[in-house]
């Protein structure tokens, strides 16, 4: 675990898919993350295992953070669903030419890019609460969440630059492997952000598969 | 010894799973209660969530993930939910 499992706040993590339309949209604000971020892009496209790797860089880097503050407030006034589904639906479109099956962890990317800018929008407060608390209580979870979230990032620009289905092939392994452990953030955040004593109160029990038939 | 039709661990179920279950369809159910009693039996494992969450785990069952917790010879349904991917 890096130096930075030790800071009271981990970094800030970025929104994958967002980034992606970013990227794709070339606005002012993504040229230059673009052009920050490319060596790290470049690494990642010549060797997607390391993409974890090529992160936790980005994320001890304090221009970058800097840049991903940008990007946060860019996504909380210009981001929609359908622009998400639509940077999604390009990647998406890029694997499937290639013959590459990405969809169950493209399903999980967008999943969890939907549920957060809903909750963002929803009840931002709430929502920002939630993860200062998850950071507090367990910074070093909350330092994997940025890495995922960033390493999915350059994973997601790099295969827009992948020219062969080998290389794409290899970056939608990293992507899996990744979406895993995205998902298992998902639903804490979900859980974390529901809890409701009055609904965890057990209503039945069963101890056999009759029983089980009941509910 | 315990008979062969009971579970090794008793399975706990509350309001939250209740209603979340009781919209599915009669195949995703039977899919899903084929599911709790593996775990009933303790043939199967999920992952663990993060942070104060990781006494929770879950499983696949398609596109729907059983979240459950374990206690000491009881199996506790926090919740069944999809993936969520749908315009709402």
């Amino acid at each position: 675990m890096s130096s930075q499992a030790a800071l009271a706040i981990p970094p800030p993590p970025p929104s994958p898919i967002q980034a992606l339309y970013g990227t794709l949209a070339k606005t002012r604000l993504y040229n230059t993350f673009l052009e920050y971020a490319r060596p790290y892009i470049e690494h990642v496209l010549n060797e997607p295992k390391a993409a974890g790797e090529e992160a936790q860089k980005l994320l001890n880097d304090t221009k970058f953070l800097y840049l991903l503050s940008m990007l946060s407030q860019d996504a909380a006034l210009t981001i929609s669903e359908d622009k998400l589904r639509k940077a999604y639906g390009c990647v998406r479109g890029r694997f499937k030419e290639f013959g590459v099956d990405i969809e169950d962890p493209m399903e999980i990317i967008l999943e969890h890019e939907l549920w957060r800018l809903r909750r963002i929008r929803k009840n931002f407060d709430k929502f920002t609460t939630m993860l200062l608390n998850f950071a507090a209580e367990s910074p070093e979870d909350a330092y994997r969440y940025a890495v995922i979230s960033t390493a999915l990032t350059l994973l997601l620009i790099a295969s827009l630059n992948a020219k062969t289905r080998e290389k794409l092939e290899s970056i939608a392994n990293k992507i899996k492997e990744l979406t895993d452990e995205l998902e298992l953030y998902t639903l804490t955040f979900m859980v974390a952000l529901k809890e409701n004593e009055e609904e965890n109160k057990v209503a039945i029990t069963a101890e056999s598969p009759e029983e089980l038939r009941k509910p | 010894m315990t008979p062969s039709n009971e579970f090794k661990h008793k399975v706990e179920i509350p309001k939250r799973f209740m209603r979340s279950f009781k919209p599915l369809s009669e195949e995703t159910k039977q899919r899903v209660r084929e599911k709790i009693q593996e775990l009933a039996m303790g043939h199967i494992t999920g992952k663990s969530l993060e942070g104060k969450y990781k006494n929770l785990k879950r499983i696949r069952i398609g596109i729907y993930r059983l979240i459950y917790g374990e206690k000491p010879c009881v199996i506790y349904l926090y919740d069944i939910k999809p993936i969520e991917t749908a315009y709402i």
